[in-house]
């Protein structure tokens, strides 16, 4: 297994990588976001890594028409809002933190609506992954922050949900008009995953299963409830990644949360109907009992092998000190038919650098895993080339992804 | 285009720069930057169900949009696809909200909950935006007491719910207030601004006539210390009716308002202080909190609470400090207070709660006190909590 860490070496201030997905052309795209400095911007990359090679695609700043130094909030990530139809045309909604030129920080709680330097907005553009043109600009959610953005390709519409008022919209992309369907929690859920009906899904609080219809156009709350640890109530189960189990209409997620746990939602016939089952912790061995983080033992990067194993990342946080471990994050590889787990690798390259969180991840062909990272030192994302292990079997190529 | 990184001369982010990054001032910075939750006093978002055991009142229903004190029991009311009316009671043993009723057909109750002990609950019910609307009901709802605790082994008595009429055929119920020496309620219809009153024991209905003859009214009623009936008209001219005369009158005074903006000058909320006879109004143009004197005829600005217009909820405590709350619909609403002693006006930031659910608090649209110093707050959102705030003691 080689690990090979790729610094955003062209942008001396990016310092996290959230959004990372498989175009159509074999390819990951990639945000580089910068939330922590004065001023910062969000920029698109696009990886091969069959050539290894990382372009620079996008200054998203510019190409939404706000430029860093207009006084407000920058737009200086896209979190998990990068989506790309079969035609290449990406689909990329904007999110907040990141204060302005001379802030420090940037306080939604507080500055919400400032007719001066609130967030302007999240800014939704469309982006032809082939021409490298910007097709369109339009703001998806006014004032708020897009935390994870879905694809419905038939009906031709995104599934979004805003930051921090936590509400979930649906977007028409041929009127460009927004629906707000209302408020579904507190805590924001990092993903809105679809079924083969089109049924836009995520958790809420409580990591019970939100279903949006479209046929009945309405927000559905059920009692499906994701998997959490005995010991605690659901509080902070919503979902932070899902993927789509090869050869099915299932899908496998992870919550996030402390102690987060794994699971596969069977889709129901009737909207809001399932069957979710229990994949077990991510992190074994979790008693409840020390102080520990949402981010301690985060797992995230969830895309199955060739052979149709789940690959996913797990924080190594016992030495957490910080909103992110020293330690390398180790990759794990399970068996979703048995819940058996085994780790595959730390996280840390040829040269040292270590990944102690990932947050996406994408398979290229059967030997490449793309991996989104946070890291302590620089901002980047992870090349994995697997071992032969892992690059037998009938699914050489992923099933694409319409969610981020 | 691609942009053009290789020659690009960056900016050092302020934070960042070696000179400042230890500095005193910049950390000062950044704990600046971190405010903007409510940080005083102590809060507790209750689920609008008997926690554990029921569903609360289902998202899209339960937006808060009255409540009523009465003893022992705060009660609500809920707008949405269908309106509710629900009980809080404030006992320890018994500290959970029951769902009284679904008043079906009805997607309001706003500013219409009104408690008059020897009577009952009563609800005046709306439907904003229905063309075939036959008009909202004015509803007498009968709590009754239960046995047991809440803890174990309870048993609720359902509510008797009765229908008193409809005060204005084909108009909701824009707000109602009650005059328990008189054992009556007043209220506005939706769409014409219609003076209504009820008599509580027999359910008799009758009409005064228009609150304003180009209908911009509030949507707001208040009992004066006189135990008149005040409202609001165009350009914020408070209006009075005498139960004893029979009339609406201007009464001469206006709602202060910010140069050249009478025009959009109206009552979000208002608030009598029954010990000083004060009535604290606040607006909704540009969110200005002010003291009206209906005695002396004054009206006096006391100043903008928060950043925000739009003042949507208001009480006195029983201590007489005023709390409030500010923010357009579909934004971050703050919390705010009035000392009327020292005259400080306070923004308190965004109400939030870790206890019973952990919960960012966005919207609210009313607010009452009860004699023992609590503040309930009303969330109105798609999925909406009832907000007890426990005000710090008083310096």
């Amino acid at each position: 297994m080689r690990v090979r860490f790729i610094p955003f070496d062209k942008l001396p201030y990016a310092d996290t990588c959230w959004s990372l997905i498989e175009g159509p052309d074999g390819r990951a795209y990639v945000a580089a976001c910068s939330e922590r400095s004065s001023g910062g911007t969000a920029f698109v990359l696009r990886y091969d890594p069959r050539t290894e090679r990382l372009e620079y695609l996008l200054d998203v700043a510019e190409a939404v028409g706000c430029p860093p130094d207009d006084g407000r909030a920058t737009q200086c990530k896209i979190h998990y809002s990068m989506v790309i139809d079969d035609d290449g045309i990406m689909y990329g909604a904007t999110h907040l933190s990141g204060p302005a030129v001379g802030e420090v920080t940037y306080n939604p709680w507080a500055t919400f609506d400032d007719p001066l330097r609130s967030f302007v907005g999240a800014r939704l553009f469309a982006y032809d992954t082939r021409s490298e043109e910007v097709l369109w600009v339009d703001t998806l959610i006014p004032y708020e922050g897009c935390r994870c953005l879905a694809l419905d390709r038939g009906r031709r519409r995104l599934y979004a949900v805003g930051y921090p008022r936590n509400h979930f919209y649906v977007y028409d992309l041929e009127a460009r008009r927004r629906r707000d369907v209302g408020r579904i929690g507190s805590v924001n859920p990092q993903a809105i995953w679809l079924d083969g009906r089109m049924r836009a899904y995520t958790l809420d609080d409580y990591g019970r299963l939100l279903v949006y219809d479209p046929d009945a156009e309405e927000l559905i709350t059920t009692d499906i409830e994701a998997p959490h640890a005995p010991y605690q109530n659901g509080w902070h189960n919503m979902v932070y990644d899902v993927v789509q189990v090869p050869g099915s209409d299932d899908v496998a997620g992870v919550s996030w949360n402390v102690d987060p746990y794994l699971f596969r939602l069977r889709h129901g016939e009737k909207a809001g109907t399932g069957a979710m089952r229990d994949l077990g912790p991510a992190a074994p061995g979790i008693d409840g009992l020390r102080l520990r983080g949402v981010n301690t033992n985060h797992a995230g990067g969830l895309v199955f092998s060739a052979g149709g194993q789940l690959f996913f990342s797990v924080c190594r946080g016992d030495d957490y000190s910080d909103i992110l471990p020293h330690a390398p994050a180790v990759l794990n590889v399970m068996d979703v038919e048995s819940g058996r787990v085994r780790p595959v690798c730390d996280l840390r390259d040829e040269n040292g650098e270590v990944v102690p969180y990932v947050s996406r991840a994408a398979r290229i062909g059967a030997e490449h895993l793309v991996l989104g990272t946070v890291s302590r030192t620089k901002a980047g994302i992870a090349h994995v080339v697997l071992d032969d292990e892992f690059t037998q079997g009938p699914w050489q190529k992923t099933p694409r992804r319409y969610w981020g | 285009m691609r942009p053009d990184l290789d020659d690009k001369q960056w900016r050092v982010p302020l934070n960042l720069d070696p000179r400042y990054k230890d500095s005193p001032l910049m950390a000062r910075l950044y704990q600046a930057g971190r405010q903007g939750l409510v940080s005083e006093g102590y809060t507790m978002a209750k689920e609008l169900a008997i926690r554990g055991s029921s569903r609360a009142i289902p998202p899209g229903e339960c937006a808060i949009t009255s409540l009523a004190m009465g003893a022992g029991w705060v009660f609500g009311a809920t707008s949405g696809r269908c309106a509710h009316v629900f009980a809080y009671c404030t006992e320890p043993a018994n500290e959970v909200v029951l769902d009284l009723a679904a008043l079906k057909g009805h997607a309001g109750v706003r500013h219409a909950l009104v408690w008059l002990p020897e009577h009952g609950l009563f609800a005046g019910a709306s439907a904003l935006g229905e063309p075939a609307y036959p008009g909202g009901e004015v509803f007498r709802i009968q709590p009754q007491r239960f046995v047991g605790s809440l803890i174990q082994e309870w048993n609720p008595v359902p509510p008797r719910v009765e229908s008193l009429g409809v005060p204005v055929e084909g108009e909701g119920v824009a707000c109602m207030i009650g005059d328990a020496s008189r054992r009556r309620l007043y209220g506005l219809s939706d769409r014409t601004g219609t003076l209504f009153s009820l008599d509580a024991g027999s359910g008799a209905i009758e009409t005064h006539g228009l609150i304003d003859e180009l209908h911009r009214f509030s949507p707001e009623l208040i009992l004066g210390p006189d135990e008149r009936i005040y409202g609001s008209g165009t350009c914020g001219r408070l209006m009075r009716f005498d139960p004893v005369g029979g009339s609406i009158e201007e009464t001469g005074m206006s709602l202060p308002h910010f140069a050249g903006r009478a025009q959009y000058s109206k009552v979000g909320a208002w608030a009598l202080d029954a010990r000083t006879g004060l009535i604290y109004a606040g607006d909704v143009a540009d969110g200005l909190l002010s003291v009206l004197n209906v005695s002396s005829g004054e009206a006096r600005p006391l100043g903008k609470p928060t950043a925000q217009p739009h003042i949507r909820a208001l009480t006195v405590a029983a201590d007489g400090r005023v709390y409030g709350f500010a923010g357009v619909r579909d934004t971050i609403g703050h919390l705010f207070s009035h000392a009327p002693a020292s005259g400080e006006l306070r923004d308190l930031g965004v109400l939030t709660s870790g206890t019973e659910r952990r919960w960012y608090g966005y919207e609210f649209d009313c607010a009452v006190a009860s004699q023992d110093g609590r503040v309930y707050f009303g969330e109105s959102d798609r999925i909406s909590h009832l907000f007890v705030y426990f005000p710090p003691a008083m310096a």
